[in-house]
């Protein structure tokens, strides 16, 4: 009888021990290794500067207008966390930073983008200023030809980079964070301003 | 009345000793919609092996496409690698799921953009099972975005 009962306050306090462990909150960090302004050329054709969004919290993703699938993907689980944020996601900004200025120019960027909601501003440039960015971010790039009709594709860094009101990089989203944890760690951002 | 209910029961029996018993299953086909300016369209859907021997999935063909490829996608230090599959082996009792984010079938040079809502079919061809025709949702890449 004894032996059952601490059975069961055993069972009872590895449930509530369970119930009370709440997930741990969203973590933002200092990465003073990545990041820093820069200017490219934006979807119309202007000058672009990453100062020019002070004030806004910004997602950064680099990728290509013909990747078949993690850089679309990418983009509409942006979208997808824009849509959970609500109203404040009037003070986020994606930027989508070509790896492909060869065959991505402002017009074709500013058509590509076009397709997602949530207006994501479209970044080239000359390769060399690209490449300057991707150094600032340690994104790495290689291009490999494939032989097929679409002639040549990227192996690239996937990070999307959550970068705050001041300019610093404070998060990284992965390919496996879902648009919840992204509008979660997006709006605790948002707060701290 | 007797006699017909045996007759009945008789077909029934042959019929079902008769019928094939499916190979493979094949679910949750569908197709991204177009992206302007992008010109490349990716399909995913689930292939299990339901027969007692490796399937092999060689190609695939579509009307809307002039190529399709199959690619893995590995991830090594945070960076995404795509490599083209010449086919793909599914095991006895395995299944091949080809997932945004993961293995996926690229489709190349479209004829006509796809608008999601609409339907496309595709043609899988088997080593073993031959081919396999299906039709397959195009859907918007935003409405499946988790």
């Amino acid at each position: 009888m004894r032996k059952n009962i601490f059975i069961i306050l055993s069972a009872f306090f590895i449930v509530t021990s369970i119930a009370n462990c709440k997930k741990e909150p969203p973590k933002l960090d200092m990465f003073p290794e990545l990041g820093g302004d820069f200017t490219l050329t934006d979807q119309d054709g202007k000058n672009f500067n990453l100062k020019d969004l002070r004030g806004k919290a910004v997602i950064l993703f680099f990728g290509y207008t013909n990747c078949p699938d993690v850089c679309p993907i990418t983009l509409a689980k942006i979208g997808a966390a824009y849509k959970k944020l609500g109203d404040s996601a009037d003070g986020v900004k994606t930027l989508f930073i070509t790896l492909d200025p060869e065959r991505d120019n402002s017009q074709k960027i500013k058509k590509y983008l076009s397709y997602f909601s949530y207006g994501p501003i479209g970044l080239t440039g000359r390769l060399e200023d690209i490449v300057k960015v991707t150094g600032l971010f340690k994104v790495l790039f290689v291009k490999r030809l494939t032989g097929n009709t679409n002639g040549y594709l990227f192996d690239h860094s996937t990070a999307a980079f959550l970068i705050d009101t001041k300019g610093r990089v404070r998060h990284l989203f992965g390919q496996n964070d879902r648009a919840d944890t992204m509008a979660t760690v997006i709006k605790v951002l948002l707060k701290q301003g | 009345m007797g006699t017909f209910f045996l007759i009945a029961t008789f077909i029934f029996i042959f019929e079902s000793c008769n019928k094939k018993k499916e190979s493979l299953k094949i679910e949750n086909a569908w197709v991204t919609e177009s992206i302007p300016g992008s010109g490349i369209n990716a399909a995913y859907m689930k292939i299990t092996n339901l027969s007692d021997k490796d399937e092999t999935l060689l190609s695939i063909d579509c009307d809307n496409f002039e190529t399709a490829e199959f690619h893995s996608m590995t991830e090594e230090g945070g960076v995404m690698k795509m490599n083209q599959m010449d086919s793909v082996l599914i095991k006895p009792g395995a299944a091949m799921v080809f997932e945004p984010g993961g293995a996926h079938i690229m489709l190349l040079k479209s004829k006509h953009d796809l608008k999601a809502g609409q339907k496309i079919s595709l043609n899988l061809h088997f080593q073993n099972a031959g081919i396999k025709s299906l039709t397959g949702d195009v859907k918007k890449i935003e409405d499946e975005a988790k």
